[in-house]
């Protein structure tokens, strides 16, 4: 069954098109890869699924799990089972991270009529969790992203993700700004976050990460469109051949 | 937006908890201010000489003087003849606790203040002040036995006289502005501490203030002097029955901080703010200042303003000794038609005195929040070090935040810095909470808390507790 | 002959001579009831005008021709248009016009009636109004792009007489026009001098003012200018102001975001030596959406000088997407000078960014140390730490040879005993 099915999706912001005729389908279990140029509209199209203010869908639908997506609310959707982990993670100031885990997964448990945690149960979930990224647990008490480095932000994404067990995650560029056994370590993270069901999208620009998260499709996102979809192996040839040849495939 | 205004509707109903009045029965000096009622005063609480003349010098001072135009605040002429100065419940309080009226007891109960010492886990004393007169005062005893005095003002000018004759006025002098020459002139209760030489304080030292009568001013005056080498933390805790006038308050608080020694001041300001049409609410106009005397000595204000229609206050240190300290913490929240114009003074005279200020302002609805603040570096200052923080939050289109630093500096050696900002809640703060399941209420309130959390933090514990739930209670009805 | 027979007198002699005799009666009328400014006015607290209480007027003072090779330094560059103003009056052949654009109209102030208050800020535009004895009057149209700099000198020369003038300038800037203005004025002689001057700038949409203003005056120049900007939307203007020497100085520059769009830099530096005072207060409102306003003073303060900065920004209900930065920074040199600063800001629209900071303090010892460990002397290392600071102003000057100049003058300046 269809997690994730967008079809002709147009989106535009301030009046300029960006995303011009989308269609995607994911099912659960799966890992997709998307590729393609800076400003293509992948960050876009993560944006447009999530419920961020600014974008104005123009034509096309989005069906999660068989109803309309583009009805709920952002915080809906996040309760509803979708997760971003942000290409730029902002900085809160002043609010704990575990503080803010705890105001989410207790929304999500709500929304799912399960009991919220006690606070014993919380802080071991959260170690746990935190483990799963080798993020120490000091982190936890500090402010939300606040003075982390690029890396740490980005492992912060991770294991936010794992907190909150989505049914999709879509990670945009969580392998920039990390060092190479971070790469590794957030990658392994991610891995074990794989699922039945439970559907991936990794957003990235690098081969590199394919070899740690091994995608069951790549697709490529070009002006505003998936152009091309393969399996791991296109992420290899546009490595090597880069995304200009895509100019004369795609007329 | 619809959605927003309804959220709006639906929160602003949420009413003042502390709102009710109790059913006490008092007596009133008779309405209006002349020289008579300032007798009346002072006879009623068997003061000294000394302090009589006092007040009437301030009085004839104040008449000499007109109410200060220069905050961004606005009310209607305040008419001085219609107030009644002094109001006092008729049984007389006192002496034990168990022989207070037990509608009294029952009224500090509601608000959370239990005056039964029994009853108090959290080891803090406190002096309970309602309207005019302090009604109990708990764990005196326990106090006395460090030699700290925590008594009622009334009381400590009838005891220790010659302690009081030698701090009142020393800080805030009674020509010092309109409002403190008033209070000079009328004050009722308020709260007199005295911390020996080298004692620490054992427990929290606290004043409730509860303002219930109509049409009745509160003109509370506090002391606390801290000798050489002590330390006191002092918390204060004000509520007031909602009602459609406004009700004044003009309180003073002086501190003075000897040698080495160390006052904590915090405040929860929660007077009734009015109701969501601008009507009613206390008209909050205070005076606040410390002194350090000495070498090494501290002061540090912390204030969380949630309450008050107007709040006019800016509590103050005076680094005199060599190597002084003084902070000053403030989150100040209005929402509806609310206006505060606050901020502080650091002045500093001695050399390598320190001051750090930060201040964080929250407005909402058709509030205005100013912040105003002084630092001025005396030639003297040699060394001196400020660094001020100043930053504002707008939470709708509709109110406003302003920011009024002064900074005078004299002294080549010193260094001072100022800071400030405004902005929104940031779109992508939002977009992130929400992108995590948390929705546009709970995550502003989040947002909010974690922008105050450096002055909360500085609150003693239930303080602080007490007050990120005030800060919530007030930001109800603002998301949008 | 003290200041206020002096303002009588000179009321009686322009009256009827030069402008509208109306708008200067009804200015003298409103300067009589308002008075100068004193320091009970919250805009006047730091501001001393006592120097006027001792001006001595001559009451044969004549007006002294100037010769070219006089002012000859004080010439950014001969290639720029030029204006020379002499104790009050324009001086055609000192100035230099030719080739300018047709379409441009340049008058004598004191040869055409305009208005420009619904009321007056504060006693010196009044004074100025009813008293100002010329001044530019200056039309660009649409579309024209002046292709050079215009540099307005007033020069006072004196004796030992005190000698007070006003000048009152307007310049309309058409839309997509560009301008740019360099004002300086210099006494030339040994007596006081106080010169008023009141200019109002109108920008058109999508237009550009690049105004500067540099005092290098004698000890004994008092100056008080006010400059009214109204910006069209898309409008660009950039202030400089430079002081660097003059008994007294007071700017009060008034910026008005009309449009949206709009751009708003002041720039300001300022070095107080002896007992001199230099005071500028700006005030910026943004009254319509996505302006940016940029604010940025820098002082050095030595002797027992006295230096005030005051910059308001206010943001009113309408204009959403404001973003204001207001920076002041000083160093102080000797245990007698005085810095007060007060930068305000008051906002009544939420979507913004605003913020501002100030800073006073000595030189940082470390960045010192860093130098003399280099081999640099403390001397030396000083003067260049001082020259960086004022550098971060003076770097945005557009204007080469005006750069060069103030630079010069500043390292002069700043070689610290
Ligand atoms: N707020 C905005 N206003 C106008 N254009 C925007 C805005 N946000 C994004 N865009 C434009 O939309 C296009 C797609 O941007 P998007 O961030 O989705 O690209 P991307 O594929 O994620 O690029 P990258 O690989 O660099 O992250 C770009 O041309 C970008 O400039
Ligand atoms: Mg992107």
């Amino acid at each position: 069954m269809a997690l994730l099915k967008i079809s002709n999706l147009h989106a535009e912001i301030d009046g300029k098109p960006i995303l011009k005729g989308l269609d995607l389908m994911i099912n659960k279990g799966e890992v997709h890869a998307i590729m393609g140029p800076n400003g293509s509209g992948k960050s876009t199209l993560a944006a447009v699924l999530t419920g961020r203010e600014g974008y104005t869908v123009t034509d096309g639908s989005v069906e999660f799990n068989d109803s309309d997506l583009l009805a709920l609310s952002a915080d809906e959707r996040a309760k509803a089972g979708i997760f971003l982990a942000f290409q730029y993670p902002v900085e809160v100031p002043g609010v704990s991270n575990a503080n803010f885990m705890k105001a989410a997964v207790n929304e999500a448990r709500k929304y799912r009529g399960q009991e919220t945690l006690d606070a014993f149960d919380f802080i071991q979930l959260m170690k746990e969790k935190a483990a799963l990224v080798e993020m120490d647990s000091s982190f936890l008490s500090r402010s939300v992203n606040e003075g982390f480095s690029g890396g740490e932000k980005k492992k912060n994404e991770i294991f936010q993700m794992a907190m909150l067990e989505p049914s999709l995650a879509i990670l945009d560029e969580t392998d920039s700004g990390l060092d190479i056994d971070a790469l590794r370590i957030v990658s392994n993270g991610v891995n074990k976050l794989r699922a039945s069901d439970r559907a991936i999208v990794v957003i990235t620009h690098y081969q590199r990460l394919l070899d740690y998260i091994v995608p069951d499709f790549v697709h490529v996102l070009y002006k505003g469109k998936i152009v091309l979809s393969g399996t791991k192996e296109l992420a290899l040839i546009l490595e090597e051949k880069g995304y200009e040849w895509l100019e004369g495939e795609q007329s | 937006m619809a959605k927003d205004n309804e959220l709006l509707e639906q929160l602003s109903q949420s009413d003042y908890k502390y709102g009710f009045v109790s059913n006490i029965e008092q007596e009133f000096a008779p309405i209006g201010l002349n020289e008579d009622i300032i007798k009346l005063i002072s006879s009623k609480k068997n003061e000294p000489d000394f302090m009589l003349q006092w007040r009437l010098k301030a009085f004839k001072h104040w008449k000499t003087l007109k109410e200060p135009e220069w905050a961004k605040v606005n009310y209607p002429p305040i008419d001085y003849q219609a107030i009644y100065y002094y109001a006092s419940p008729k049984a007389k309080p006192k002496k034990s606790l168990d022989e207070i009226d037990p509608e009294m007891l029952a009224t500090f109960e509601k608000l959370g203040i239990p005056l039964n010492e029994r009853k108090i886990l959290s080891g803090v004393a406190v002096d309970a002040v309602f309207d005019s007169v302090s009604v109990a005062t708990t764990f005196k005893e326990k106090l006395a036995e460090k030699g700290v005095i925590f008594c009622p003002i009334s009381d400590a000018l009838v005891e220790h006289p010659e302690l009081v004759r030698k701090y009142i006025g020393s800080v805030v002098p009674y020509t010092d502005n309109y409002f403190a020459a008033l209070n000079s002139a009328v004050f009722t209760d308020g709260s007199f501490c005295y911390i020996p030489k080298g004692v620490r304080c054992p427990m929290e030292l606290s004043t409730y203030f509860r303002i219930n009568a109509a049409s009745t001013g509160q003109f509370e005056r506090t002391l606390i002097v801290a000798d050489e080498g002590s330390y006191v933390s002092y918390l204060e805790g004000c509520t007031a029955p909602m009602r459609d006038e406004n009700q004044l308050h003009a309180a003073v608080v002086e501190l003075v901080a000897h040698k080495d020694a160390q006052i904590k001041y915090s405040t929860v300001q929660n007077w009734y703010p009015g109701d969501k049409e601008g009507r009613g609410g206390i008209y909050n106009f205070v005076t606040k200042r410390g002194i350090c005397l000495d070498s090494n000595a501290k002061i540090s204000w912390t204030q969380v303003e949630t309450g008050s229609a107007i709040t006019w206050k800016y509590p103050s240190c005076i680094l005199k000794g060599d190597n002084s300290v003084g902070e000053f913490y403030s989150v100040a929240m209005t929402n509806h038609h609310q206006q505060a114009d606050t901020g502080t003074k650091m002045i500093h005279i001695g050399k390598n005195t320190k001051s750090r200020i930060v201040s964080k302002g929250i407005s909402a609805g058709l509030s205005h929040n100013s912040y105003r603040g002084l630092v001025r570096v005396s030639k003297k200052a040699e060394g001196a070090r400020n660094f001020s923080q100043c930053d504002s939050l707008l939470l709708g289109d509709k109110c406003g935040a302003h920011t009024f630093p002064y900074i005078e500096v004299s002294n080549k050696t010193s260094t001072v810095e100022h800071e400030a900002t405004t902005s929104k809640i940031s779109d992508d703060i939002l977009f992130y909470f929400n992108q995590r399941g948390i929705g546009r209420e709970e995550a502003v309130a989040m947002i909010v808390n974690g922008y105050a959390k450096e002055v909360l933090s500085q609150l003693p514990m239930e303080f602080a507790v007490e007050a990120q739930k005030l800060l919530a209670v007030s930001l109800e009805g603002s998301v949008g | 002959m003290n200041f206020a027979q002096k303002i009588e007198k000179e009321f009686n002699l322009i009256i009827g001579s030069s402008g509208d005799p109306e708008a200067r009666s009804v200015a003298m009328s409103i300067f009589k009831k308002i008075g100068l400014p004193g320091k009970k006015i919250e805009e006047w607290k730091y501001t001393n005008i006592n120097f006027l209480n001792d001006f001595e007027f001559d009451d044969n003072e004549k007006i002294n021709k100037v010769l070219f090779s006089e002012i000859e330094h004080l010439i950014i560059s001969k290639d720029f248009y030029r204006m020379v103003f002499v104790n009050g009056q324009f001086d055609k052949s000192l100035s230099f016009l030719d080739n300018m654009d047709e379409h441009i109209k340049l008058y004598q102030a004191s040869q055409r009636t305009f208005h420009n208050y619904n009321h007056y800020p504060n006693g010196f535009i009044a004074l100025n109004e009813s008293l100002f004895s010329e001044g530019s009057f200056i039309d660009i149209p649409d579309n024209t792009i002046l292709d050079k700099p215009l540099q307005i000198l007033y020069i006072i020369k004196n004796s030992e007489n005190s000698v007070f003038t006003n000048y009152k300038n307007q310049v309309s800037i058409g839309k997509h026009s560009k301008i740019d203005v360099i004002e300086t004025v210099r006494t030339i002689g040994n007596g006081s001098t106080f010169t008023t001057i009141a200019s109002n700038f109108k920008l058109g949409e999508s237009s550009t003012l690049n105004y500067y203003n540099f005092q290098s005056d004698s000890s004994k120049a008092n100056y008080y200018g006010y400059r009214s900007i109204d910006q069209s939307a898309k409008s660009n203007f950039n202030d400089f102001t430079i002081s660097i020497a003059s008994n007294f100085i007071r700017n009060d520059v008034f910026v008005n975001l009309l449009g949206e769009h709009c751009e708003t830099s002041l720039s300001g530096f300022y070095y107080t030596l002896n007992d001199e005072f230099f005071d500028n207060h700006s005030l910026i409102k943004h009254a319509k959406p996505i302006c940016t306003s940029n604010e940025t003073y820098h002082g050095i303060l030595d002797g027992a000088s006295t230096a005030v900065f005051n910059g308001k920004i206010i943001v009113e209900p309408d204009a959403q997407k404001t973003q204001a930065y207001q920076s002041n920074r000083n160093i102080l040199l000797s245990d007698t000078a005085n810095i007060f600063t007060k930068p305000q800001l008051e906002i009544y629209a939420d979507d913004v960014k605003c913020s501002h900071g100030a800073t006073m303090g000595s030189l940082e010892k470390e960045h010192l140390f860093y130098l003399c460990s280099r081999g640099i002397t403390e001397k030396m290392a000083k003067s260049m730490l001082l020259m960086a600071f004022a550098n971060r102003i003076t770097d945005k000057i557009n204007i080469e040879p005006l750069r060069s100049n103030i630079e010069k003058w500043l390292s002069e300046k700043l070689e610290i005993e």
